[in-house]
């Protein structure tokens, strides 16, 4: 199979990236592990005169960590991040959904920053970022940088919302918060998750009061519904299975979801009344064990 | 864009087109037929090479990315202790039935062996879930891996 013709360009840093962008327009993108956009370039449903290849950036290569959070560069890989002892050290649950994407190869030279711009509605990352309020750096050509939550980010399956000449620069989350536990679990029977769901909870004296439930791979785009979050508020040890019921008809009602070759629009309500419940209780069970000590 | 890259040892300077796929150049231009070539979109693992160490899918790399870099196909390994030995474990095991996907399950073995970590018998089957066996000789092809795994890392400490 043959990628069509195009001429690569090797950008220096943020902004030559971005003004080469500007000047090509829609005739180029930007290009890092080529995991995403070289399958969709063999298939011949983009046709692009140039790519912007932005894996030698420094600024987009690095990882920080402080006071104010967990900062990734977009170029980072996931290997890299795997690799990353101080990340694995505050972030366990986050590594570990990172070295369960793909395949070894494709780790590799995938890219955080990669997945979310190509906003694959299956995307772990995505649904991981969206439980632990992560944010995105983007920069644009006047040189401005924003800072923009994971929630909304993906309109649209294939749909970042950026605007044509802005580009992601650094994923940002929250470190590890004293009290808080992120459970992360996808189902996957070929390369891409047919469900992710990760869940945040926080609990003071045996009662949960604060949950995020994010659910992604399975509707258009990564999503959380206040009303299931809500609903597992107050839930306590004794009375969590009618929490976590509640919470997954929730869910399982609110999802937007289709009939395709990975199921029925019945089959995966099912996946997402049955996830929220696993994902949501391991992560209650442990925060409220923790918080009972 | 021109390159220059050290293929199996071997010093390589060349134009290449951009487009240009790895595979296609090591097996077309560099006559690298070792690294083989089936699905295309990078979830079979018959196309495995390394760039500096590091595992890739030759049919969705670009040529390009070899550029002053080592890179390693199933040819380079050949003729190293490491290969004959795990050869020696495959046939073995008869971890090998038409042999298509062998190139690519011992140059992941190999990155894996040179990862340096103690992998639990489950951590190698998840290691080796990027590489298909459409023998389906799957038990085999994991118990030679995991000897040949376990018996290197003995030999490095």
């Amino acid at each position: 199979m043959l990628v069509p013709p195009f001429e690569m360009h090797v950008a220096k840093s943020v902004e030559d990236a971005i003004s080469l962008r500007s000047k090509f327009g829609d005739d180029a993108s930007f290009y890092c592990g080529g995991t995403e956009l070289l399958l969709v370039m063999k298939l011949g449903l983009t046709d692009l005169a140039h790519l912007i290849d932005i894996k030698h950036v420094d600024e987009l290569r690095s990882i920080s960590i402080d006071d104010s959070g967990i900062q990734i560069g977009a170029a980072v890989t996931y290997r890299e991040i795997e690799n990353n002892p101080l990340l694995l050290a505050d972030r366990p649950e986050f590594v570990s959904m990172i070295s369960g994407i793909a395949n070894l190869r494709v780790r590799s030279v995938g890219t955080l920053g990669g997945n979310l711009a190509f906003a694959d509605p299956s995307s772990d990352p995505a649904t991981f970022l969206l439980a632990v309020n992560g944010e995105l750096e983007i920069g644009s050509a006047d040189g401005k940088r924003r800072i923009v939550p994971m929630a909304g980010f993906h309109t649209g399956p294939y749909q970042p919302d950026m605007r044509d000449n802005e580009m992601i620069v650094s994923i940002r989350m929250p470190r590890n918060p004293s009290g808080g536990v992120v459970v992360h679990e996808r189902m996957k029977l070929k390369e891409r998750p047919n469900i992710t769901v990760a869940v945040y909870a926080s609990a003071a004296q045996g009662v949960v009061t604060q949950a995020r439930v994010a659910i992604g791979s399975i509707g258009l785009i990564p999503v959380r519904f206040e009303e299931v979050d809500e609903s597992l508020v107050g839930a306590e040890l004794a009375n969590l299975d009618g929490h976590l019921k509640r919470a997954a008809t929730l869910a399982s009602d609110n999802i937007l979801v289709f009939d395709d070759a990975n199921g029925s629009v019945e089959y995966k309500r099912h996946l997402v009344d049955y996830f929220v419940q696993k994902v949501a209780r391991k992560a209650i069970e442990t925060i409220l064990e923790n918080s009972n000590k | 864009m021109k390159i220059a890259s050290v293929v199996n040892g071997k010093r390589q300077e060349m134009e290449v087109a951009d487009n240009t796929l790895l595979l296609d150049w090591l097996r077309n231009e560099l006559g690298l037929t070792g690294t083989k070539q089936s699905c295309e979109v990078q979830v079979c693992g018959v196309c495995t090479v390394l760039i500096d160490g590091v595992p890739v899918s030759g049919c969705t790399t670009l040529a390009v990315e070899a550029r002053d870099s080592d890179v390693t196909t199933i040819e380079g390994l050949r003729g190293t202790d490491f290969y004959k030995r795990a050869e020696g474990v495959f046939m073995r095991h008869s971890a090998v039935q038409c042999g298509f996907c062998s190139p690519g399950f011992i140059l992941t073995v190999y990155t894996l062996v040179n990862a340096g970590r103690k992998l639990s018998q489950n951590e190698i089957k998840e290691a080796l879930n990027g590489n298909l066996c459409r023998c389906t000789g799957y038990k085999s092809i994991i118990e030679a891996a995991v000897e040949v795994i376990g018996a290197e890392l003995a030999r490095k400490i």
